[in-house]
């Protein structure tokens, strides 16, 4: 079969989601030229995210999300398990298309703590070796939060984030989360608004002497001109926002600002329909560039100088591990075996439902960050000394966007069948309960690990990935912990009513939890330790790059986007000082 | 073969399944089932055509939809439904979400003609699942595991042993479309509220009906195959009410927004004030997509702003606050 060979450029990526999109933006704009391989559809604001208030398509029937009749995952929860493939969408909502799962994401936006980047060291120096869990693999990142500061700030300033900051070069700010590490200098736009039902969550944190305060988040709460020099609208609190594309740019994502501009550059072009199936390898070692099919099946070669591997975390792993040749036998970056290993996941639980009968909270408006947020047992920001867990979680109360079709099945009953005449009287108070929610962090161990599954195909043949992940001790335990501290808080807000669920349940791929799947190519210091260097250069294939949460050691409690944007805007000002064919060498 | 692989259903024509494999052959025989059902085994046939090969009742009706509004909802259920099944699901459904004229539930929100509509566009093609094989067979005795069963035995995992509950961590497992769990199940409804009560479910009272509805869910009818089991029918049954009821009109459910009206949703909204988010007011009225305006109507160049910017401070790109 043949297959075609196209022009040789100076960057190709697989994706055009956030990291991509960064790239694409900062390469062009410095001459290079970049073509992006994505396996979904071209989409934007206008038309594609107009007239979109239709909850059963686009969150029922997951419209924007990854046709997963073609490729999923499976799933065990340990090796001695058979893994099972996931039929439907569950746990997660990797994308597809220009944007990818970045187009509908919550936007809730975080810089992860200094302590997150010495996570090992940290946790030795205060606590000493014996208070890491027994079989975790617990992992210093290679760079610290004070190198990654710069590219946080950038990103917050470019596309425009709101929120209250809590440390202006080390001066704590009340309003803020006085626990984050210092930044250079506050949000460019103030928090969006909060809910009825954050407002109520904060005043009795308070009363308790925690440490509430507002959501931070890529959703504009004014206009705001963002590096493209266009105006966008602040937010209008619609209530259809997570799972579905902004239908006025409020929300930001790559299909609003990186990619255009990159696009306009003429430099910079995006095959759409087209399905990555591996990275192309000479008999030396080195990447050649991408092998994609396109929508007929037929097979394209585009060769490049650096191949940026800038998927969804899950695909960039099993990319690197579907690519095998006979100078990487068991794929690229995978030389030492340690592909797939140190995936993560998280613990987004609601531990508590309240109840408040008679009233109602408008909790349909606005979206996931119109909530208050608690950060006083997240990470390590309170003592763990005898507790017998490490890490902590992010708590938040008062997200909007709900509609019924993802609710109305799981109002909280009691004893009573969620169906028929009681069901029905439930149905009447829809709008009077909430939860608190949690985002607990996530431990790597020896057994959780991301590899090609031995029955289950896609449909090019090609195997899917297996994924091996289970709760641990370390995640009941913070579990128990962060249900007790929700349930004191839930009891200061004199709820009607109130259910704590006080244990975890082992994990299931089942329910929705979080796209927020970690690691599986981390970064290191060292090739022994990891699969690339803090630049996303994997250490066996010099010229291909890892972005995105692929990266992360272990998994913080809390969402990752801006973390993984402000690393490729590190890898972007890295790709633009350095003659991209060296790269085809050894490291230096 | 080891007893894992063994559970697992191949990819093969029934014919080879039933010589290869006789524990398949066994499980072919439990269910009772029409042998049409294991064409789908491969997972590739189009859904349309698979439900013009298992359609065989002999009271099937028009294949056309009668959109007169003086007909019933059963009336009008009749794109994939028999007049029999569709007069079922339609009293399943007031069950489940029990209603009356006043105070509107399934049957008033004409939740049968939604699943109708769903299941004669193939409604399990619209969100995407993955239906390559192998499938996992159900477990026989699933409900008759013991607590002391709850960790699952992986070198039987789907052969002899899966205990409740284990089966919902893996999510959805089913080789069969939603059109061939009604088509299957819906005669087994039938027939247990016979062996029950005397009488098919649609003739039933109230209070029986609930009864019998109970059992479903609990897993009690014996009539029932593995595949789908009571318990997977009634689930079905209570998701697709819900979608029936709560999700847009231009779907064939919710008629004049009963559903949203109920919980007190206004839906498709264009925009909320601040003030509006953060003042408990009772809910402004629902309005579906179809009464949502286009807000920029002729303007498409991406080059200029939305309009109206909402915000009063417009802030600039770089300059701090």
């Amino acid at each position: 079969l043949s297959i075609t060979r196209h022009a040789e450029v100076d960057v190709v990526t697989m994706g055009a989601g956030w990291t991509a999109g960064i790239l694409a933006q900062q390469l062009t704009a410095a001459g290079k030229e970049v073509v992006s391989i994505v396996r979904g559809p071209e989409r934007w604001t206008d038309p594609d995210f107009q007239h979109n208030h239709d909850s059963l398509h686009y969150l029922q029937r997951k419209a924007m999300m990854l046709d997963i009749s073609k490729e999923t995952w499976t799933w065990r929860p340990d090796p001695r398990t058979p893994a099972l493939p996931l039929r439907r969408l569950g746990s997660f909502h990797p994308g597809q298309g220009i944007g990818g799962a970045g187009v509908h994401w919550a936007a809730e936006t975080w810089r992860f703590y200094p302590s997150d980047f010495r996570y090992r060291t940290h946790h030795i120096e205060r606590y000493g070796e014996r208070a890491l869990p027994e079989g975790a693999q617990v992992h210093d990142w290679p760079i610290s939060y004070e190198d990654l500061e710069p590219y946080y700030d950038r990103y917050e300033y470019d596309v425009g984030v709101s929120g209250d900051a809590g440390n202006v070069r080390g001066e704590i700010m009340t309003r803020g989360n006085p626990f984050e590490g210092a930044r250079s200098r506050g949000y460019p736009l103030p928090p969006l608004a909060p809910s009825l039902a954050a407002m109520r969550f904060a005043d009795a944190a308070r009363g308790l002497d925690l440490h509430p305060f507002r959501q931070p988040s890529s959703i504009l709460s004014e206009a705001y001109t963002d590096l493209s020099g266009r105006p966008r609208s602040g937010c209008l609190y619609c209530g259809f926002c997570t799972r579905y594309g902004c239908e006025v740019d409020a929300k930001a994502s790559a299909v609003v600002s990186h990619i255009p501009m990159a696009l306009e550059t003429g430099r910079y072009e995006i095959r759409t329909g087209c399905t990555v199936k591996r990275v192309e390898v000479d008999d030396r070692g080195r990447a050649v560039g991408l092998v994609y099919a396109d929508q007929s099946g037929r097979e394209h070669l585009q060769p490049a100088a650096v191949i940026v591997l800038a998927g969804y975390t899950l695909n960039n792993v099993r990319m690197m591990l579907l690519s095998r040749s006979g100078s990487h036998p068991d794929g690229v970056g995978n030389d030492r075996g340690l592909v797939g290993a140190n995936y993560t996941y998280q613990l987004v639980q609601t531990p508590v439902t309240m109840r408040f009968a008679g009233e109602r909270f408008n909790q349909y408006m606005g979206n996931a960050c119109v909530a208050d947020a608690l950060h006083d047992f997240e990470a390590d920001n309170f003592d763990h000394t005898g507790l017998g867990f490490i890490g902590g979680a992010s708590m938040t109360c008062g997200g909007g966007e709900r509609e019924p079709l993802t609710s109305v099945g799981s109002l909280p009953m009691g004893d009573g069948p969620n169906w028929g005449a009681p069901w029905k009287q439930a149905l009447r108070e829809w709008d009077s309960y909430f939860g608190i929610g949690i985002q607990g962090e996530s431990l790597a161990y020896p057994e959780h690990r991301l590899d090609l599954d031995p029955r289950y195909n896609d449909v090019y043949g090609q195997p899917l990935l297996r994924i091996t992940y289970d709760f641990r001790e370390n995640d009941y335990r913070l579990y128990e912990y962060l249900a007790q501290r929700c349930a004191e808080i839930a009891t200061a807000m004199n709820p009607t009513e109130m259910s704590v669920t006080d244990e975890l349940e082992p994990y299931s791929i089942a329910p929705y939890q979080s796209t927020h799947n970690t690691g599986g190519a981390i970064m290191g210091d060292r090739p022994d330790n990891s699969v690339t260097d803090s630049y996303g250069r994997v250490w066996d294939t010099p010229n291909v790059f890892v972005t995105g949460a692929t990266l992360y050691p272990q998994n913080p409690g809390m969402n990752p986007t801006e973390t993984l944007c402000a690393l490729a805007y590190r890898t972007a000002d890295y790709l633009n000082d350095v003659d991209l064919g060296s790269l085809r060498d050894a490291f230096a | 073969m080891s007893r894992t692989e063994a559970c697992l259903v191949e990819d093969r024509s029934p014919e080879d399944r039933r010589h290869a494999q006789p524990s398949e052959a066994a499980v072919v025989e439990r269910r009772g089932l029409p042998r049409r059902l294991f064409l789908v085994a491969g997972g590739g046939a189009a859904a349309a055509a698979m439900l013009g090969v298992s359609c065989s009742d002999d009271d099937r009706g028009a294949a056309e939809p009668v959109t007169s509004s003086s007909t019933s909802a059963p009336e009008r259920a009749r794109r994939f439904f028999t007049p029999r099944e569709a007069v079922t699901v339609e009293a399943a459904t007031a069950r489940i979400l029990p209603g009356t004229p006043d105070d509107p539930g399934a049957r008033e929100a004409e939740v049968v003609v939604y699943i109708d509509a769903l299941l004669a566009s193939g409604g399990w093609a619209s969100e995407p699942i993955y239906r390559m094989p192998p499938f996992v067979v159900p477990d026989e005795d699933e409900g008759s595991a013991s607590e002391e069963d709850e960790e699952l035995d992986t070198t039987s995992y789907g052969v002899t042993r899966r205990p409740i509950g284990t089966r919902d961590r893996w999510g959805e497992q089913s080789m069969l479309t939603p059109a061939e769990v009604y088509r299957s199940a819906l005669p087994a409804l039938d027939a247990y509220a016979t062996q029950r009560f005397g009488a098919a479910f649609a003739q039933l009272g109230d209070d029986q009906q609930d009864l019998v509805l109970a059992d479903l869910e609990a897993g009690v009818p014996t009539n029932f195959p593995p595949e789908p089991s009571s318990r997977d029918f009634f689930a079905l049954l209570r998701q697709h009410t819900i979608e029936g009821m709560f999700s847009d009109p231009i779907y064939g459910g919710n008629r004049e927004l009963v559903g949203w009206k109920l919980i007190g949703w206004p839906a498709a909204q264009r925009a909320y004030s601040v003030t509006e988010l953060q003042t408990p007011n009772p809910p402004r009225s629902p309005q579906g997509i179809a009464d949502l305006a286009r807000y920029h109507a002729g303007h498409s160049d991406r080059d200029e702003p939305v309009f109206p910017l909402a915000g009063t401070d417009h802030r600039q790109h770089g300059g701090g606050r």
